[in-house]
This record gives structure tokens, sequence and C-alpha cells, in this order.
């Protein structure tokens, strides 16, 4: 079929980083033909990956840029476009300082795309803030392993987790948030014999699977985890040799892990003595444990602390830096380990090497041949304090939703609200481009090349299947526009100039090649020089001077506290089908047709107690604001709490506005999970907002498989093969 | 599962691995591989064309099709789930061997409609057709029978014709065993087996999660995504019963 | 200091945009295959005065209505006979070894030599028992009793057993 086009890609709709053949012919998509080379994926996909594409080709995509005049937005060329932004850029810098301007890169673009901004801010605007919404989710998660073991990464691969004994999850939902990594761990635990230990407020597709399932009140997992350690401390079930050869710190772990003890932890977190000491026989049983944890641990205002504790259980158990063994924080975004390798936060450049370090500054400097700022700066975070404080005057967005996704949005519109400048850059006329001064059109994965780096720190190349729509171009090609009209010389003809340069700088992805990248060939960094990536971390040393793992000590945050009025608490999350607040997946006419809106689980004791059906409308309010959308009854959800998914760009539905500011303390990622609000019932009753077409509607028939047997019973079956000797 | 009971297909083969190896004769030559590799996965090394239908490297033998049928010390065997004994005797190309193939082949014909020339999964990969090739099928020896169930469109990614479906339980295996949201099984009770979803409910009132595994292992084109309908063929855009009338034409002249 | 503005004014078309885009491409191409582009006018202009244009451009506009009516005969009740004795012909076709088609084209043309020439011997049994014992004669000879005893052999093992004839 001289037609037909194959072009391999990486998906952009989680951390996973499945990647497939897209077939397209012009601009159709025939179809996403996975194959077993895949090194992620394989042959699996799921609905967002396998079927959620057409959003390229909707008639809503931004094809022009667009500039704010007189109340409306008004297309104009790029010259137009670029030359107003670098003019207004320049303006504000010279006025207010290159400090009062901030840039928010994406983990939904690529590495050379996240270099490139970084370098933007830094090199071209003179300023450290610059940040991404890595904050949003993992960054406790890097900040715990940092301390503990010494790379912000997974420690090994998805095989890894194929492979153990035990697999703990805590606070995370992966049949949803990542669906091909879940269905390792359920045909593992289906025909292996896994086990599966899942801690969770909700009844999910793991939680319903699990050998036990935990439920403790929220954001309590640091005490159990903390009770559970301790235990396994004093019974001696430990790896002791690992803990003498392989780490320090043991004494003062000991130490300040006194206090909990399994009455304090059932105390604390409502779990039973029967469960906490199943949890620390399941965890001694096992020869090879793998700890996966997501949001439900790092959106907490202890996330970090959580995260520690999770690093200290697996180093006393000896189970990190063996096959089947490790720490999983599972990724959000398809690259949200790449936009923090690539440096795009306030305090390290590429690599992770830090901004206030001089030999690591000078290195840059020479690299690029102009001085840096030696402070480190804004996070997005306290960017977003700084604008409501008269310090920053412009922001430059790329490829995120900021109105959205950032906690308290009433608070952070606000403060866009009085920004002298802000570029947003995007494929779609997202909530927080409606705030512009400027809105740059750019392209999504299947128009571009690059590289995405995976929650596996796998390095992964996408190839571009169809040209830019419209004006709309390639997130890197539109920084070095505007670059070039700041007046720096950026020449890159390619990404993978972008990446040999990258590679120049940053220690960990020294052997990085697109020609090692070839087709679906990948790397896992640290990457050397002769291009011998590690699929492995920690088999032979930490990298600390002395090549041992730290054991941390911790301390419990409790939750934010709230006015009694507020009494039902709010857990939030992804659902399957919508990526995000979804402005990619509702436009994709079949998975809007299944899931056309969100709504709110509702335990059916809540239910009957307040008087209100499945179908019925609620309105939620919390102290920074209020939503408004149906709810249905399940029992998936207990008590007071429900359950409020983020998909959707809608004001009236969004879960951020009744999020607070309130964030983790050491890395400011906001406590997405500690919200409580009011329940009000506007109607009683009405259609449930789960229509038909939508899975959960179904009844699984589970079997051992296509059952073969069956069909030899069959009086019409003559068998081809002969009957095995009798033993 | 069977008698013979396989190993389960493990993940993506490591490299440089030290597991112990087994040597056995294949068609009269000595081979060595690794231990718990199956005959098929043998064989396939060797000659990666060797018919198999229901054998899926990601999912392991699930011994529907009979296709990959061979000789071991005297005995057919399915070679996708028999594992490779030290000195094992192997013959794949005897008589016995290529006739039983040869029926399993023609069995699976009589539940697919052969109409290649117009098929839009007739892309170079399509497993059904590839196999009746290298089977140098000429002859379709049990004539092709509708099934008495009507093609389920319901779903708005993909489609289900069970006129076209070979009963391998690739679908089924891949739903049940690899992305285990247990949805498909087949009911191998009925006069016609077909594939089902749930208890037998149309595809869209499924708890069909939309992941894509059937459609992408299906060998054939009963399970097809909606967006390859009409468009991958040689035959594009042709009006709907000009092209019923070549596929009837075409299943008159081809094998059969 | 901005105030959400939900809409954006009408953007261009990218339908407008892309086809101002292709015009500049094809004009690319043009320029650059300009010699090629110059012989193939003149192959066009061959083509048109010989009416082969006319002819292709009927075809394909008649395109399904013409496939239709092809389609259509061939099903009738001779025709997927006809079309399978086709297929079959072509792959016995593809096995014969090529060297049988030189021998019987010089076979071919010896006759067609012999046909423009007028007959210069009077026909008899005697020329037929000398040429038997031309070799170039006998072996032809054998390849044609080849053929007779093939064609035999095929025909009577599949023939049905029916009346004997006497």
């Amino acid at each position: 079929m001289a037609r037909v086009r194959r072009t391999k890609t990486v998906c952009t709709y989680c951390g996973v980083g499945c990647s497939f053949d897209i077939w397209s012919k012009g601009r159709t998509i025939l179809k996403v033909e996975p194959s077993m080379e895949a090194p992620a994926n394989q042959i699996s996909t799921c609905v967002k990956g396998k079927f959620g594409w057409d959003f390229v080709n909707s008639p809503e995509r931004l094809t022009q840029p667009l500039l704010r005049r007189d109340g409306r937005f008004v297309p104009v060329s790029w010259e137009e476009a670029l030359a107003f932004t670098a003019s207004r850029l320049r303006k504000l810098r010279a006025q207010y300082g290159p400090d009062a301007i901030g840039y928010i890169s994406s983990s939904k673009c690529t590495n050379e795309e996240n270099y490139l901004m970084q370098k933007f801010a830094r090199a071209v605007m003179g300023t450290n803030n610059i940040d991404n919404c890595s904050r949003y989710c993992q960054t406790p998660a890097t900040e715990g392993l940092r301390r503990t073991m010494g790379y912000g990464g997974d420690t090994g691969s998805i095989h890894d987790i194929a492979q153990a004994d035990l697999v703990v999850v805590i606070g995370a939902n992966p049949a949803e948030s990542h669906p091909v990594l879940s269905t390792r761990i359920r045909r593992a635990h289906k025909l292996h014999g896994q086990k599966l230990l899942v801690a969770d407020l909700r009844k999910h597709d793991l939680a319903a699977r699990a050998d036990l399932w935990l439920r403790p009140r929220p954001g309590t997992d640091l005490v159990w985890l903390c009770a559970v350690t301790r235990y396994l401390l004093e019974q001696g079930w430990v790896d002791e040799r690992f803990l003498a050869e392989r780490t320090t710190g043991l004494a003062e772990l000991r130490a300040s892990l006194a206090p909990y003890t399994l009455a304090y932890a059932e105390q604390v977190t409502g779990l039973s003595r029967r469960d906490l000491l199943r949890t620390a026989e399941m965890i001694h049983a096992a020869k090879r444990m793998c700890v996966l944890w997501a949001m439900g641990v790092t959106q907490h205002r202890g996330g970090s602390e959580t995260s520690t504790a999770i690093c200290n259980l697996l180093l006393v158990t000896g189970h990190v830096g063996r096959p089947g063994t490790g720490a999983y924080p599972l990724r959000g975004h398809n690259n949200v380990q790449g936009a923090g390798d690539m440096g795009c936060a306030p305090l390290y450049l590429p690599g992770y090497e830090r901004v206030d370090d001089p030999a690591v500054r000078a290195k840059y400097e020479r690299a690029w041949g102009v001085p840096l700022p030696e402070n480190p700066g804004l996070d997005n975070h306290l960017m977003v304090e700084a604008i409501h404080a008269g310090k920053l005057k412009g922001l430059y967005i790329m490829g995120e939703e900021m109105a959205l996704v950032d906690s308290n949005a009433n608070h952070v519109q606000a403060a866009f609200r009085k920004l002298d400048l802000l570029i947003v850059q995007d494929v779609f006329f997202s909530k927080t481009a409606q705030f512009a001064d400027v809105v740059l059109p750019a392209c999504p994965s299947l128009e571009k090349d690059g590289t995405f780096t995976n929650t596996e720190r796998r390095i992964q190349r996408l190839y571009k299947v169809f040209d830019p729509f419209g004006e709309s171009r390639p997130d890197w090609q539109i920084l070095c526009d505007l670059a070039r009209q700041l007046g720096a010389d950026w020449r890159y003809q390619h990404p993978s100039d972008i990446m040999a340069e990258i590679a120049s700088l940053a220690e960990l992805y020294r052997g990085v090649r697109y020609d090692r990248l070839e087709g679906y060939r990948s790397l896992q960094w640290p990457v050397a020089e002769n291009g011998i990536d590690t699929p492995l971390l920690y088999t032979e040393r930490f990298p600390f001077p002395d090549g041992r793992a730290r054991l941390c000590p911790v301390t419990w945050q409790p939750p934010q506290a709230f006015a009694a009025e507020y009494d039902v608490h709010v857990n939030n999350g992804r659902m399957l089908e919508h990526f995000h607040e979804g402005n990619l997946t509702y436009r994709v006419p079949g998975i809007a047709a299944k899931v056309p809106q969100p709504y709110v689980e509702v335990s059916p004791e809540l239910a009957a107690e307040r008087g209100f059906a499945d179908g019925a409308k609620v309105r939620l309010v919390s102290p920074f604001g209020e939503v408004e959308l149906r709810a249905t009854v399940t029992d998936r959800v207990q008590g007071n709490q429900v359950y409020l998914p983020m998909n959707t760009w809608r004001d009236h539905e969004a879960v951020n506005y009744l999020t607070s500011s309130e964030c983790d303390e050491v890395t400011h990622t906001p406590a997405y999970k500690e919200v409580a609000v009011r329940l009000e019932v506007v109607e009683p009753s009405g259609p449930s907002p789960v229509v038909h077409g939508n899975f959960r509607l179904g009844h699984p028939h589970p079997q051992r498989g296509v059952e073969v047997e069956r069909k030899w019973q069959r009086p019409d079956y003559r068998p081809l093969v002969d009957e095995p000797p009798q033993v | 599962m069977a008698a013979e009971q396989a190993p389960a297909a493990a993940g993506p083969h490591l490299p440089g691995s030290s597991a112990p190896s087994v040597s056995f004769e294949l068609d009269g030559q000595r081979a060595c591989v690794p231990a718990g590799s199956t005959l098929l996965q043998a064989i396939l090394e060797r000659h990666p064309a060797f018919p198999h239908v229901c054998y899926h490297p990601a999912l392991g033998p699930i011994q529907t099709c009979d296709t990959c049928i061979v000789e071991a010390d005297g005995r057919r065997v399915r070679a996708c789930a028999t594992p490779v004994q030290q000195d094992m005797c192997v013959v794949t190309d005897s008589e016995r061997a290529r006739a039983a193939r040869r029926e399993a082949m023609d069995r699976l014909l009589r539940d697919h409609e052969l109409y290649c020339t117009v098929c839009d999964n007739n892309n170079g990969n399509c497993t059904v057709h590839n196999t009746a090739l290298a089977l140098h099928i000429e002859h379709q020896k049990y004539p092709f029978t509708p099934k008495p169930y009507e093609q389920d469109n319901s779903h708005p990614f993909y489609r289900y014709d069970p006129d076209q479906c070979i009963l391998c339980g690739r679908c089924v295996e891949a739903c049940q065993n690899l992305q285990v949201s247990e949805v498909l099984s087949i009911d191998w009770e009925r006069e016609r087996p077909r594939v089902i979803w749930d208890h037998d409910v149309p595809i869209q009132e499924s708890s069909c999660v939309s992941c894509g595994h059937c459609v992408t292992v299906c060998p054939c084109n009963a399970l097809m995504e909606k967006s390859m309908l009409g468009e991958a063929g040689y035959l594009t855009g042709l009006s709907p019963k000009l092209l019923e009338r070549m596929i009837h034409l075409t299943k008159v002249v081809e094998p059969g | 200091m901005a105030e959400p503005i939900a809409s954006i004014e009408r953007q261009t078309p990218p339908a407008a945009v892309e086809q101002a885009r292709a015009r500049a491409r094809l004009g690319a191409l043009l320029a650059a295959a300009e010699p090629a582009l110059a012989e193939g006018l003149q192959l066009l202009q061959q083509c048109s005065e010989a009416g082969l244009l006319q002819l292709a451009t009927g075809l394909m506009q008649e395109g399904e209505g013409l496939l239709e009516i092809l389609v259509k005969q061939a099903d009738q009740p001779g025709g997927a006979q006809l079309l399978k004795n086709m297929v079959a012909l072509v792959q016995v076709w593809g096995q014969l070894p090529p060297s049988l088609w030189t021998h019987l084209q010089a076979g071919l043309e010896a006759a067609s030599d012999a046909a423009q020439r007028p007959p210069t011997e009077k026909p008899g049994l005697r020329l037929y028992w000398q040429a038997l014992r031309d070799p170039d004669v006998a072996a032809g000879a054998g390849v044609m009793l080849a053929l007779l005893r093939g064609l035999g052999a095929s025909v009577r093992s599949h023939a049905q057993p029916g009346p004997r004839k006497g």
C-alpha cells in the first residue's frame, strides 16, 4: 500500500510511554498499531493511546497566532506575533529586571523543547524563574528518592514490577492512570501468584483484586508505613546484610521510629492491628517487592516525608538494586521525568546540577556563551504569590492549563488578571489562553520530532506523522524564533541538534544520540558516553560519596483541618477515558460519547443520609470556591468521602475551584488531596451521569482464558494430535 | 489449560541470559535452544514463516487453531504447547504432520469468508492470509457457512464480524490474561460458537474499556478498527453494492 | 492587566492557508522538474493526437460504471469459470521452464517460413519416412508424443467410469 504510511510515535497520555506505529493516509489516522518491539508496552495500549488521536484534526485547533486587541483576540501573522512578544519581553525586563518574568515549561512537550525553554529563561532572559507542572505531582517523590537513594527516578522498569513477588500500591490507581502498566500487575497476580497489597481510600480496580486492601484515613500513610517499618526492625524481618553494607543512618532511623507503635498507628490511621500485622507479614514473605505510589501520597502537605518513608521501608527490607524490586513513583505525564531532567526547575540546571554551584554555572556559561543568573528562582507556586505581591509582571506558559490545574483556581486566575504580560503557547485555546496577551499556536506530538522520557527513565524518539496544522509550529521552533528575535544566535535545524547539546552538558544523558534511538530502540538514563544505559539502578552503589543509601528520619504532617461545616472529604484524580482537563480527549467523539462529563462519586451511606439518589445534582462548596455537577451513587467510595475527577475544562465542575493553596513544605506541591466541602443538594434525582457506553455499567466475565478444553469436548471435534503416552 | 502444559509466555527476551540450554533434533539437524523454549519458538527462530495462527508471543500458546502440529518422538503434537526436551526428535515435514496442519487450516477457513483481494486487513500482515499462503491452500475443503449472528457495530471504535471469526481465541486470551479486564469469552457450547462480551451483550453495553488489545491481536478482519474499514484495502471508495459483488466473485474464484 | 476573553476571532480557515502552501510547494516542484516536464508534455501531445487521451479519459469517467459492467459480465455462469481458468493458466505458465518457449518459438518460426514458401516436394509416405529419420524431426515428434501421452494420462485418471464404447 504505497499510500498508507506507518510512522512510529510515543504516546502523550501518561508516563508509561507506550510506543506504536500510526498508520495514516493523508491526514487521516487509519489505526494505531503497537508491536512486540515497543520497549515499554509491547502490543498493549489503552483507550487513549489506541483511539484518542482524532483531536489533531479538530477544527478547534489553534492555527494562527492571536493578539489581544480592543477586547478581542485577533489573528495575526507570525512576524507580528513574534515581534510583539519579543518587544514586550524586552520592555518588561528593562523596566523591572529579568526576575520580574516567569517561565512555565511543559511535561507534555519534548525533552528538546524543555531544554530550550529553560535555556531561554536563563541564557536569553537572565532568570532562574523556570518551573513545570511536575511540581504538582511527583516532585515530593523525587525529593524522597534524592534524599535516600540519590537519583530522582524510578529504580527499575515495568518488567521489574511484573517480576515482583509482592507489589504494594499506595495512593495510586494504575488501572485508570497508567493502564498498560496495570495490566502487567493484573496478569502477574492472576497467572503467576504475585501478591498485591493496596492502600487507598477508594475501591478501585486493583483494590478490588488485592490480597490485602488497606483503607486508612486520608493523609495518614506515613504513620502506618513507619509503624510497619518499626515492627519489621523489631522482628528482625529486615535485610541485615543490605543494611550493614549499603546504607547509613540506621541508628537515627530506629530512634525516630520509636513513637510509631502499632497502637499509635491504629489510632491515627484507623487500620486494625490485624491489617498492620498482615502487612508486615506479606512484606516479610516477599523475596522481591516493588512499591508503587502516586498522588495519594505526594499531593499532601507531607508528600515528601511520606515518599521518604516509603524509601526507608524499601531500604530496610533490602528491596532495592535487584531485579523485581524497587521504588516506583508513577510519573503521570509522558514527559514529567524529562521536564525535570532538563532542568526546568528554579534550582536545577539540566541533569539536576544546582544553579547556585559556581562550578556548574561556569560550565554552562562556557557552553552557552553568556553570564547566567546565580540565585535560585521562583517555583510555580511562588510565582503566583509573587504576581499577587506585584513582584512578577510577566509569565510565559508553554503547554500548560495553569488556570485550571493549579490548586485554588480562583486565586490563580486573579493573579493572571494582574499580569502585565501573559504569553500562552498551546495546541487549543485553553482557559489559560483566555487571559493571554498573545497566544502562539503549537503542534502536538504527531506533528514533530523529539524525545520523551517515561517513568522508567526510558528515553524514546517520536517521529513526525503529519505536517503542522495550519500555521502552528513545533514548540522548539517557536522558542528558536523568539530567541533569535531577542538577539540569541540559536541555529538548531532539527531536534537532534538540541539533543546533541543536551548530551554534552547533562551527565545523565551523556550517551544519548538520535542514531542510538532509531526506530524502537530506547535508553534508560544514566547513559554512558559509549551508549551503555542503566535499566536497573543501584546494583553496585548509590550515587553518594560513600556509595551508600541514606536512611532518613521523617516527620508526620497531619492533613489540613477544616471548619466543621466542611464535613465531606473530596478525593480527586483521573478517569481512564480522559487526560487532564480533557482539551484533547473531549475532542475525540467516541471518547466524549462514553464519558461526556465528569461526575462525583458518592457513597450509598452519604446519599441516603442527605436524601438524594443516583443522578442528583449537587453543589460542593469549599472555603475557596464551589462546583456543581451530577453525582453517581457507588460503593467505590465510603462514608463522607467522595471522589471528583479532574477531567474537565468547564468552570462549574473543575475541582480546583475547591482546592486551597496549602502545599508540601519542601517542594511546594499543592495539597490537592486535602479538600473538604459542604455538600448541598440542588436536585435530589436526575438522569445518571454514567451514560450508556461507560464501561463501569458492565459486568465482567472472568475466565481462565479461552478455555480450549471446552472446544475439545465438543462432539464435532476430532483431535489432530496424538494422545500423550500414559505416565 | 490442556494436558500439554506449556511454559507461560515470558516478557521481552533478556539478552545474554545464562539460562541452561537444551539440545534436540529438528528435521534431522541438531539444534540448541534455551531451556523452557517451546518447539514452536525453536522452529520460528529458524523458519519464521512456519504456520501458526493462534499463538502470539505476548499471549503464549492458546491451542485453538492446530495449524502448528509437528511430530515429536513419533507423536503429533502442537508445537506451540510442547516444551523442548533433551534429545527430542522432531519432524515438521512428515506427511502426517503436513496433513494435520492442512486439515487444521481447512477447518479455520470453514469459519472465515475468504476475500483477501478486497479485504481491509490485507496489508501484508494478515495472519490468516499469510498462513493460508504458507500452507499452499489452493482448494478449500470445507465450504464457508455464514454464522447466525449480526455484526456488532455498537462500539464507536471497533466492530466484530462473526462471519469472519475463526475462533482462535487470541482476543479472549488478551482480554482475560493480558489486559485482564475479563470481558471477552468464547461460548463454546453453542451450535456455532462466537466471541461474546460480558455475558453476551452488545459491545457498547459491556465492561469493555476500549483498550484495543483484541483488535490488535485479531489475526484476521473479524475484529477491526472502524477507522480501517473501507480505507486500507486496494479498492477503497467503491460503492458497497459493487464491493459486495466483487467479494462474491472473489470468493468464487479464490481457493475454494 | 487582562480579563479573560472567552472567544476568538474567526481564524483563516486552515483550508485557505493549506491551499496557499500547496501552491507554493507545487511552484517549487514545477521549477525543479522543468526538463522532465517538457518531455512529459511532448508525450502527452502525441497521445492526444493519437486519440489515446480521449479513450483513457472516457474509461476513467466511466470508472465504476465500467467496472460494474465488467463484474457483471464475469459474474455470468461461464464468467467465473473463465476467470478461474485464466488464473490457472497463468499459474501453469509460471511453472513451465523458459527453455520450452524457446523451442516452441523455433518451431513456430520454421513453420512460419515453410508456410510462406510453396511446397517443393510432392507429399507422400516416402517423404514422411525420410523426415522421421531426420534427427530434428524425430526429436520434435518425441515432444509431440510426450504431449499426447501426458494429456491422455490425465484425461484417463480423471475420467468417470461411463458406458464403454464398443
